[in-house]
């Protein structure tokens, strides 16, 4: 039996209610939380764990909240960053639907812990029915006395606010979307200043994904000590895998970190193998940001180890060899995908997802996609794919925001290890004149124009 | 310019910086903690060292070009990291390599990126040649560009905007860089621009995707100058206009002072700009001083002497004219003395020439008679600061407001009047600054203010009482300031306390917790500073309002240091110089009392002639003794009183009863109508001399272009007639005059003409040439400040007629005009503001019947005027509000005689009416 520690009660009925979530522990953290122990020493806690932000990054959170100013006679802001769109990503989703005063009561742990007295949720817009699932959730707990003021008679205030986006990916990235708190266009700021200094309406702010958040109920509640022994060196605990593509058993699973990739692709427990008996061509691993490994690459490392599902195995090699663990979008593809296809889908996404606000993102995630269309409408030539990689190469590192950089990774990924895919996409014979016959020849779906 | 830019929204000071030097191209350079990398390797290696796109020298770091980037490594020749320079702090110990060749092909591909969405029709484009695309794209060597469809995707979606009379736009050719987006978010604060749509899409719009025209754009250019390419510009092409010279002068249309850059080509003056490294105004200005120029020459100016005979006007030359003058002069002196003598000066003129004006009228003439036309204004300020402090000008400089942590707007109206200033404090308000307004109208800067104290007009000195008891009350006086630096607290304080608050709150309208807390804001604030108006003085207690103001400063110990201070924003150009130069019948130049013996000495052997020892004439007092047949001449310069001074009827009355009037204009007006003979001046922008602003910052004034053929610059005019009578005045020449002045007046003691270089110097200006930002830093000029109590005593103006009148009208400006608009009015803003309106709030139009639009019939016991009806609610049920911009309506038809006691600057602010919905009969009736 997998370990489990955010999703081992999904299954019970009423869990989305609080009596049924109290019955089952619920909200036990902030009991102890609140009642037993100071905000520094949940602190030290979440540093033992070793907890890691679950939002793609994995920076570790004990050393961001030690981060924190802390300027007197300044309010400071906890806020959960639940945009979740990158694509191949829905974890979050699926645990604020089927649990949500898990969040909640890691959001209200959370900010004792900092010292908060305001917390936000920011919620992705497509996501408009789970904000109401929350709302309910923070209703019940206000109506308990888990929130509001004076919360279990210790004299802790907060007072927690869902905030739903306007459906832009980019205000996922921490200083977008506290601009789109703050109610402006979600364009990322410049840094420094970073939001632990000065964030949400220039006070200093913590902003953690909805996995991380939740992750924190049972740190507190079983020690930083204990969460630490679960998964894998510095991958500690357990993810939220959002497995899909091209097999038998899409969906959430809970993984403790370091089970082999291989396991993870094929064992009934987790996706159940590829679909129709079709052999595995690639993965992306993390979100469609991160490089896409073929399937040598994503089941062994160069260097002939076994693929473990941690930050650290999957990043072996860097970007040569290896990829990310990013956000647990799990995107399988079979044998008969096509990676140009499949990249153009990707382009299109970051294309229209650009801020727009540096010229290297804004100008290059359009023309990756118009190359990239170009190219699947069969008047691509050799120069073009020189063209892309040279775009890429000239955005990454060199951006606002990361955004830029999330729109480059896959468009070398793909040239990297399946440049043959594209040349021969290009090196069909120029004269083709009937489109519809040559993409009926090979395979195509029309593009959508 | 040089500007050291660090990272301000950084509200927690940067850690403790050890080392100081950065390494370039492993070569130590110092920096300074916080500065960003740009500003480190301008201030080294220049201003081209990096290229950049989105930066500009007046708007905080942004780094969307991307541009900039330089490398950056922790060691010497270690693994590196593009860094946009214009917004990364310079790390101390750091090594940047700012044009390693992996930056040159960086900065080429972005370039290059850009490009391919630009339509390429450079050679047609308006700003070819000055475009700052080109320049780096010259720059980074761009010869190719590598992506298939050049075509410009903006091209068809939005297409040129000509909508407005100033602003143009043409979007297909932006780069995306936002600086028109900061420009009018962080100079103007009007958020008129933004970036709609995402990533490759991402477009400017104006409001919501509407014309210039449509939007809420104040034309402030501000867009346009920072723009680097034409998609945003204006009917002038400024940016890129082809000019045989730029002249650097200062801008006319209020105290402000802006430094304006004026690009000529063949004797025609082109467009303006505003030079970015301008103390004043840091390359921001409004759309009077930016666009509305073209007066200076439109087919209206008087271009010849013209002497009434039989009632006509008939053209003469110059020396006819001064012919005339200088005879009838002498024979209105020899038969009535030369107290019937009187002059009027400008305070729209040079000091140079406020100085000679009053010259002529003190030492040729031989009579205190002189006065300026702030008397109608900011007399009382000057009064009541004297009276307090001893000096009667600003006591801070604008700069403050970035020190200040509260600003308290005293009926005052700066994003229309002083719109840079405005601007300023808004930005201020924005930042979180505590902003106070006190006044009767809900004006734009309510928008942005913690408190509005929304007061009855004329009842100024019972809220201000208001203020200082509760201060008073609740202990939050400065008490070591006003025992070490004051006189008179303790008898103020017993008087003070004596106040009912409820009889105040029933007499202003205000409640008193309001009222409280805004005074607990002011007095608990670090530094506060205030500003005040025409709101202010002109009341019937005018000089004691001021004084109260003052009062405010001390009894907070706000005084003698950054950020704080009593600060007038002066209306006209040079108001301050005027009262300076001596443009007071009681004072000459310099402030010195004329009646003291010792003065009375020091200006007879400076002028070398004998003076009259008496004060002279104010302007009203002017007008009684011509009423009265005591007065007979009298000379103006560049003043229409017949539409802007009060009471219109009786100042008519006044003149015609004059023998011989003299009226010195550019157009003619309702006032020059009325002369026997009408001298054509010169306008700024085509004479030489000095301004002095609110801030009492000198500042060179430099013609741009000749006078028109057959004009004058008023300096000369007055030279000429001072020769022609017999007085020995050198040739008008403004730096020898400049000599003159810092002779005999004490503060402008060590000012020359070259001194003054670009930005001017604020006065006092000691003798070795240094200048003074801040006034009183350790003692008051007259020693101690002085606590003066007075008492609020209701208008007589509503005294009389409030039974039977019993709405107030109060003035107002609008920013496209400036006063009674003739400049302004013969320039495109005509087309932007196009008239007189009457503000009325919707209780009180409901009451009448009025609609908005409708013409309503405002009666005083003065008379009537048919004026528009504009249903708002910047007004209070009782009150109405309306401009005099417009000679069609000359609402100074029903203004008072009432005036300040003091300083006698009219009541324009209070003016009990009537209202009804008008028959139309009244509509359009001038004056003469
Ligand atoms: C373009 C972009 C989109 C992002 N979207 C999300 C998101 O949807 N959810 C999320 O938790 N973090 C997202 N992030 C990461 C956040 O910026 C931030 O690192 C994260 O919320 C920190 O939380 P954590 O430390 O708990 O992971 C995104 C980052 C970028 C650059
Ligand atoms: S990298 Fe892209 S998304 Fe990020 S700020 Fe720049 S344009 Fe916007
Ligand atoms: S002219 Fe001024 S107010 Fe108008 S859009 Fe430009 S910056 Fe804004
Ligand atoms: S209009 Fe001009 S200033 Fe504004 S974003 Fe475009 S190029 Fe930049
Ligand atoms: S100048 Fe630095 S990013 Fe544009």
């Amino acid at each position: 039996m997998p370990t489990k520690l955010l999703l081992n009660n999904e299954h019970i009925p009423g869990i989305n209610t609080l009596q049924v979530y109290r019955n089952n522990g619920g909200y036990a953290s902030v009991e102890k939380a609140l009642k037993q122990m100071t905000p520094e020493a949940i602190v030290e806690e979440v540093k033992i764990s070793g907890l890691r932000g679950r939002g793609g990054a994995g920076f570790p959170t004990g050393m961001k909240w030690s981060f924190l100013a802390k300027p007197a006679g300044v309010p400071r802001y906890l806020v959960c960053n639940a945009d979740e769109s990158e694509p191949g990503t829905f974890k979050d989703r699926y645990l604020m639907e089927k649990i949500p005063h898990l969040l909640v009561e890691g959001m209200i742990t959370s900010s004792y812990a900092l010292g908060c007295n305001t917390a936000y949720i920011y919620i992705r817009g497509e996501y408009f029915y789970v904000s109401r699932i929350l709302e309910n959730a923070i209703a019940e707990a206000y109506a308990a006395g888990y929130l509001g003021s004076n919360i279990l008679g210790t004299g802790y205030n907060l007072n927690l606010y869902v905030q739903v986006g306007g459906g832009a990916y980019i205000c996922g990235e921490e200083t977008a979307l506290l601009e789109s708190l703050e109610g402006k266009r979600g364009n990322p700021r410049i840094k420094p200043p970073f939001p632990a200094i000065a964030g949400l309406y220039g006070c200093p702010t913590v902003v953690n994904n909805v996995e991380t958040i939740a992750a924190v109920v049972p740190i507190v509640n079983n020690g930083g000590e204990a969460y630490s022994k679960i998964g894998i060196g510095k991958s500690t605990g357990t993810k939220l895998i959002s497995a899909s593509g091209h097999i038998n058993k899409p969906g959430v699973y809970e993984i403790e970190l370091g089970i082999p990739v291989e396991e993870f692709i094929y064992s009934d427990s987790y996706c159940g193998g590829i679909r129709n008996g079709k052999q595995l061509k690639a993965v992306v691993a993390g979100g469609s940001s991160v490089p896409v490994l073929p399937t040598e690459l994503i089941l062994k490392t160069a260097a002939g180890q076994p693929r473990l599902m941690s930050y650290e195995s999957l990043s072996e090699g860097g970007f040569q060899t290896g990829t990310m663990l990013g956000s647990g979008g799990f995107i399988v593809m079979d044998e008969d995908t096509s990676i140009v296809k499949n990249l153009y889908t990707f382009t299109r996404f970051y294309h229209h997802e650009s801020c727009g606000q540096c010229s290297p993102c804004r100008e290059g995630t359009g023309w990756m996609e118009k190359i990239m269309h170009k190219i699947l409408d069969g008047h691509g030539t050799l120069k073009d794919v020189d063209l892309l990689w040279d775009i890429q190469s000239k955005i990454e590192g060199k951006t606002i925001c990361p955004l830029g950089e999330a729109a480059a990774w896959p468009v070398a990924a793909a040239i990297r290890h399946f440049r043959h895919e594209f040349e021969a996409y290009v090196m069909q014979p120029s004269s083709i004149k009937d489109v519809k016959h040559y993409y009926r020849l090979n395979n195509i779906e029309p593009i959508p124009a | 310019m040089q500007t050291t830019k660090t990272i301000s929204q950084h509200p927690i000071a940067p850690t403790q910086v050890v080392q100081t030097t950065a390494f370039v191209n492993n070569q130590p350079y110092t920096i300074i903690p916080g500065e960003t990398i740009l500003s480190f390797l301008r201030r080294h290696f220049g201003n081209d060292t990096v290229p950049t796109l989105c930066d500009a020298p007046n708007l905080e770091p942004f780094g969307s070009c991307r541009v900039c980037s330089v490398d950056v490594a922790l060691t010497a020749n270690g693994s590196t990291k593009a860094q946009a320079s214009c917004h990364t702090p310079v790390m101390a110990g750091s090594y940047i390599y700012p044009d390693s060749d992996r930056i040159q092909q960086l900065r080429k591909n972005i370039i290059e990126l850009v490009l391919t969405d630009h339509p390429l029709d450079c050679l047609t484009c308006e700003v070819n040649n000055n475009c700052e695309l080109q320049t780096v794209a010259a720059r980074v060597g761009i010869r190719e560009v590598r992506y298939p469809d050049g075509k410009n995707h903006l091209y068809k979606k939005h297409e040129k905007d000509h909508s407005h009379p100033y602003m143009t736009s043409d979007f297909s050719k932006c780069i995306n860089c936002f600086r028109c987006v900061r420009a009018c978010d962080e100079v103007q604060g009007q958020f008129v621009l933004s970036m709609a749509g995402r990533g490759f899409d991402s477009h400017i719009v104006k409001g919501q995707d509407v014309s210039f025209n449509d939007s809420d754009c104040v034309s402030c250019g501000a867009c346009a100058q920072a723009c680097p390419t034409s998609a945003i510009s204006d009917v002038f092409e400024s940016k890129s206009i082809v000019y045989d010279k730029k002249v650097r002068t200062v801008c006319t249309y209020c105290g402000v002072g802006c430094n304006l850059e004026v690009a000529v080509r063949a004797d025609k003056i082109k467009s303006i700009q505003a030079p970015v490294n301008a103390a004043a105004n840091g390359g921001h200005t409004c759309l009077k001083g930016r666009y509305a120029f073209s007066f200076h020459n439109h087919g209206d100016r008087l271009q010849s002497p013209l002497i009434k005979r039989n009632g006509v006007f008939e053209t003469a030359t110059w020396d006819e004219a001064y012919e005339y003058i200088a005879e009838r002069l002498t024979q209105i002196k020899n038969q009535y003395g030369p107290d019937a003598i009187g002059g009027i000066s400008s305070a729209r003129c040079t000091n140079e020439e406020n100085y000679i004006m009053q010259k002529f009228i003190r030492a040729v003439i031989g009579t205190n008679n002189i006065d300026s036309c702030a008397r109608v204004c900011h007399s009382p300020t000057a009064l009541g600061m004297q009276r307090t402090f001893g000096t009667g000008a600003a006591t801070n400089s604008i700069i403050d407001l970035e020190y200040t942590d509260c600003i308290m707007v005293i009926g005052a109206n700066p994003t229309d009047a002083h719109p840079v200033t405005g601007a300023k404090i808004k930005q201020a308000a924005l930042k979180g600054k505590t902003l106070i307004i006190i006044d009767p109208r809900k004006t734009e800067l309510v928008k942005y203010a913690q408190y509005h104290l929304q007061l009855k007009p004329g009842t100024n000195v019972a809220l201000l009482n208001m203020m200082l008891f509760y201060i008073i009350k609740e202990q939050k006086e400065d008490k070591d300031f006003i025992a070490s630096r004051t006189e008179g607290y303790d008898a103020f304080k017993q008087q003070m306390l004596n106040l009912n608050m409820d009889e105040m709150e029933a007499i202003t309208g205000v409640p008193k917790e309001l009222v409280r807390d805004a005074a607990i804001a002011y007095a608990s604030a670090n530094n506060a500073m205030s500003f005040h108006g025409l709101g202010v003085t002109e009341h019937s207690q005018g000089t004691f309002t001021v004084m109260q103001i003052a009062d405010l400063a001390m009894i907070t110990g706000n005084i003698g240091r950054r950020g704080v201070g009593v600060n007038p924003l002066r209306g006209q150009n040079n108001v301050q110089g005027a009262a300076d130069m001596g443009c007071q019948p009681h004072q000459g130049a310099g402030y010195l009392d004329v009646t003291l013996p010792e003065y009375h000495k020091k200006y007879e052997s400076f002028y070398g002639v004998n003076l009259p020892q008496h004060a002279g004439l104010k302007i009203p007092q002017m007008y009684d003794a011509a009423l009265n047949q005591k007065f007979k001449a009298l000379w103006v310069i560049g003043e229409d009183m017949a539409q802007t001074d009060p009471n219109t009827q009786h100042v008519v009355k006044a003149i015609e009863q004059l023998d011989l009037f003299i009226v010195q204009e550019l157009f003619m007006t309702e006032t020059s109508k009325l002369a026997h003979v009408i001298l054509p001046g010169a306008s700024f922008l085509e004479k030489s001399g000095t301004f002095t602003n609110g801030e009492r910052r000198i500042q060179r004034v430099n013609a741009v272009v000749d006078p028109l053929p057959g004009t004058k610059t008023d300096g000369r005019i007055i030279t000429d007639i001072m020769n022609k009578m017999g007085y020995k005045q050198a040739d008008f020449d403004a730096p020898t005059l400049l000599n003159e002045i810092a002779q005999i007046v004490p503060f402008f003691a060590g000012v020359t003409w070259d001194n003054l270089g670009e930005n001017g110097k604020q006065w006092p200006v000691l003798p070795d040439g240094s200048d003074t930002e801040i006034l009183h830093t350790d003692t008051f000029k007259r020693g101690l400040g002085k606590f003066i109590y007075s008492d609020w005593r209701e208008s007589d103006e509503i005294r009389k007629h409030g039974k039977e009148y019993p709405y107030i009208i109060t003035t107002n400006r609008e920013l496209e005009h400036y006063n009674c608009g003739t400049m302004t009015r013969r320039t495109r803003n005509a087309h932007i503001l196009t008239e007189d309106v009457l503000l009325i709030c919707a209780e009180d139009a409901a009451k009448h019947f009025i609609a908005d639009g409708d013409m309503v019939c405002v009666e005083s016991p003065r008379g009537k005027v048919d004026i528009k009806a504009k249903i708002t609610d910047q007004v209070k049920p009782g009150v109405l509000s309306s401009t005099f911009h417009f000679p069609e309506i000359m609402l100074n038809n029903i203004t008072s005689n009432e005036r300040d006691t003091d300083a006698f600057c009219p009541e324009y602010k209070v003016v009990a009416c009537n209202i009804r919905k008008s028959k139309g009969k009244y509509k359009n009736q001038p004056a003469v």
